[in-house]
């Protein structure tokens, strides 16, 4: 007997949120307001009190994979003369920008930037956001936020800290002059306390994953990532969250899972392949196999913040969220979500051009699979580049890793 | 000159061999550092060999167990070679963080090969900030901290300022010789320079340095030939010695390599350290006013400009780019240098280039490229 599963609110109130956020960067430039290109993680709070509107270039970059234009793209930048190993991310949002050619646009264009803002999480980003600099001919804050590298030890992390929050101070002190308004710290307090809750409430609709049946896949966090990266600190996203939230917890009441017949539970290693999450979602469906969990949308749900000390928290969480370690500390990480989630197996996607989350990732799975128990399959793939993708390799593997998973059950 | 070449190339072809013999010599330990960023001076104001790890010829096998194969030769080869003992003689690593593989390799090797001294040198990515230099200065510091503890004495002011006079004797060394061939060029081959400053990456500086002089004294001596061969100059392969025979195919090729901006080449002496500054400051600043870095940040050094001015300089008729396969911070500044390249009419080839030699088809391009030149 199947359970018919309650209508999720909660999407349609997505697709609001969605379509209000385009509509609004649409006509920021027709209401005078200032627009800022962002990377998915930096210091927004502090744009959001100065009433910038925001942009987020990967964003971008992965509704491009989704609609299946940025191969399209990335066949753009490699005409200016981008090598096919740079970062997909970056070909498809260069070479959108550089060919002044925006046709294959799938969310009707982005406005010029009057400024760019972003932490150096990785290289291929801040000499990315350079070229964007140099093209619009506006400034480039880059917030260092440091690799939390294994050697560290508690105080030099800390130190790291300390000198993120520093930085975020002369941030401050540069969007006054930039926009000749004074920077409203109570503001930030307000707009650093609904971040807070909507991280919050992000980690806790992660962690419905826990129950069996799993209520949602990977496949659907990677779906609703959306708000908390580009809309974070409105109250919108709250109400999002928490329609999300009880919508999952209704499903755990009725004991109805995000797929049928959940027989396998499985963690996702690493970023999204865009352009395959209905082709993969249906392959692990196929096996019964739900992707109960991920490290990847856990970046989003730091949660040591204090609206009293905005500045400092903000600072940690650039530092301190959960990708931004070595191997240990994403093992650490990795192995709790599999004791917690009840995780059977691993998908470990090794995303070519991104390198940042690549390499090391085999010790890392491995470490995991050492300490758990987990038997683990790596699958190669990328975040929008359809052109390295392999679909009868990636199912042969699955297909093999599902069948050993058959076998130990 | 031959003999002190063959000296030097016996050093850059058998590095870690080389480094076990020095250290049964001398007793001495090595601290083996990835490329660029890392402070030289202060491990060898420690009485420590610093000694660049460099790419090395061989068959991968080991390192595909821990790393994807589109990961760049330097590092997958290094690896390897760690992971098959080729590299026990090091004592110590320093691994600066320039890009994600370097940074992320450290944890990987940290993981199997792990060395009595190990140590991640944090380098902001933005070089033009008011915390750039303050920052690097600190982080330095933490370095010498970490070595005095690994060497068990203090490093003095004194010991910092005699190695950055031994440096930087090294340096305006290396800037002779590099003159030289500007005025010279038929005088040298591009594998010998190449050579030349792969062994100083390697030999102590005081031994480097005397070596230098002898070869400078014997080059000198030489009377100028008259040429009309096309003048090159090359750039890129960071993080490595240029391969020499496609070094030598340019020759045979015709052309002659005026000058260069490479990592293994003018790159690695080009800024000299302030002698009259505070060791650590101007250590840090010494690398924050370097010459443009393809992994850093700072709006108002611009590479494409650097390398045009470079060429301009010397009056090449011509560039050749090696980009080694998967570099990213290279590759993601080729396209600019490619424009301003092209704009300024000058003209260049771009070959990626991992350590598989001069392949039939770089041997074509470059033929190619070279009779157009000389037209």
């Amino acid at each position: 007997m199947t359970v018919q599963a309650p209508t999720m609110k909660s999407r349609d109130i997505l697709k609001d949120l969605t379509a209000n956020y385009r509509q609004q960067v649409k006509e920021a430039p027709l209401q005078g307001r200032r627009v800022a290109w962002c990377s998915g993680i930096s210091p927004i709070d502090l744009l959001k009190v100065m009433d910038f509107t925001l942009v987020f270039p990967e964003n971008y970059a992965a509704t491009c994979g989704a609609r299946k234009v940025a191969t399209k793209n990335c066949e753009r930048a490699e005409s200016f003369g981008y090598s096919t190993d740079v970062c997909s991310y970056a070909r498809n949002g260069l070479g959108a920008v550089l060919s002044g050619d925006l046709e294959h646009d799938p969310v009707g264009g982005l406005p010029r930037p009057d400024l760019l803002l972003i932490n150096n999480y990785c290289m291929p980003i801040v000499k990315w956001f350079e070229e964007l600099s140099r093209f619009y001919k506006v400034p480039l804050i880059i917030l260092e936020q440091a690799f939390r590298h294994d050697s560290l030890n508690p105080q030099e992390n800390e130190e790291l800290v300390r000198q993120a929050a520093q930085q975020l101070k002369d941030i401050v002190a540069f969007l006054e002059e930039f926009t000749g308004t004074r920077f409203d710290y109570d503001r930030l307090q307000e707009s650093v306390a609904i971040s807070l809750k909507c991280n919050q409430l992000w980690r806790e609709v992660l962690e419905m994953g826990k129950h069996i049946p799993a209520p949602f896949t990977c496949f659907d966090y990677f779906n609703s990532l959306f708000p908390i990266m580009c809309l974070k600190g409105e109250p919108s996203t709250v109400s999002y969250y928490q329609q999300l939230k009880s919508d999952l917890a209704e499903r755990v009441s009725r004991k109805i899972g995000a797929i049928p017949q959940e027989k396998y539970r499985l963690y996702w290693d690493n970023i999204p392949i865009w352009f395959k999450l209905r082709e993969l979602s249906q392959k692990f469906t196929s096996y019964n196999a739900s992707l109960v969990t991920g490290i990847y949308p856990f970046a989003w749900a730091f949660t040591d913040l204090d609206p009293k000390q905005p500045l400092e928290g903000i600072a940690r969480n650039m530092v301190c969220y959960a990708t931004n370690t070595g191997i240990k500390g994403r093992a650490d990480f990795i192995t709790k979500l599999v004791q917690d989630f009840s995780v059977d197996g691993l998908v470990a996607q090794s995303s070519r051009s991104c390198r940042f989350m690549n390499i090391g990732q085999y010790d890392i799975i491995n470490l995991v699979t050492k300490r758990t128990g987990c038997p683990a399959v790596f699958i190669e793939g990328d975040m929008c580049d359809e052109r390295v993708y392999s679909e009868s390799e990636v199912d042969s593997k699955i297909d093999a890793f599902m069948e050993l998973l058959a076998q130990r059950k | 000159m031959k003999h002190t070449l063959k000296l030097l190339a016996n050093v850059t072809d058998f590095p870690y061999s080389w480094l076990k013999q020095w250290k049964e010599e001398t007793g001495r330990k090595v601290v083996g550092c990835f490329p660029m960023y890392v402070p030289e001076e202060i491990i060898h104001a420690a009485g420590l060999l610093p000694a660049v790890i460099l790419g090395q010829e061989h068959q991968i096998t080991l390192a595909d167990n821990y790393l994807q194969p589109y990961i760049c030769s330097p590092v997958r080869g290094s690896l390897d070679l760690s992971l098959k003992g080729g590299m026990d003689c090091l004592d110590g690593l320093v691994f600066p963080d320039i890009c994600e593989p370097v940074q992320m390799i450290s944890e990987v090797w940290n993981v199997h090969q792990p060395t009595s001294f190990f140590y991640n040198l944090m380098v902001p990515a933005n070089t033009s900030a008011n915390y750039s230099l303050s920052r690097l200065t600190q982080e330095f510091s933490r370095l010498k901290t970490a070595l005095e503890k690994f060497v068990g004495r203090a490093i003095t002011q004194k010991n910092l300022k005699d190695s950055i006079a031994i440096y930087n004797e090294h340096r305006r060394l290396l800037h002779r010789l590099y003159q030289l061939r500007r005025e010279h060029p038929e005088q040298f081959k591009a594998r010998d320079i190449a050579i030349v400053v792969a062994s100083s990456m390697l030999m102590p500086k005081e031994e480097h340095n005397r070596l230098l002089g002898q070869l400078l004294g014997e080059a000198a001596a030489k009377a100028p030939a008259s040429t009309k061969r096309a003048r090159l100059v090359i750039s890129g392969s960071f993080c490595d010695i240029p391969e020499v025979d496609i070094l030598d195919l340019v020759e045979e090729s015709g052309a002659l390599v005026v000058d260069d901006d490479l990592y293994v080449g003018r790159r690695y002496f080009q800024t000299l350290v302030n002698e009259q500054e505070e060791p650590l400051v101007a250590l840090a600043r010494r690398y924050i006013e370097d010459v443009p870095c393809p992994t850093k940040y700072h709006p108002d050094k611009d590479w494409a400009e650097y390398l045009l001015r470079l060429c301009q300089e010397v009056k090449a008729d011509g560039v050749l780019i090696m980009l080694i396969k998967y570099c990213e911070p290279h590759a993601l500044d080729y396209p600019r240098i490619k424009q301003h390249l092209s704009q300024a009419s000058l003209p260049h080839l771009l070959i990626e280039t991992d350590r598989s030699g001069a392949t039939g088809q770089i041997r074509t391009r470059l033929q190619a490229f070279i009779e157009m030149l000389q037209g």
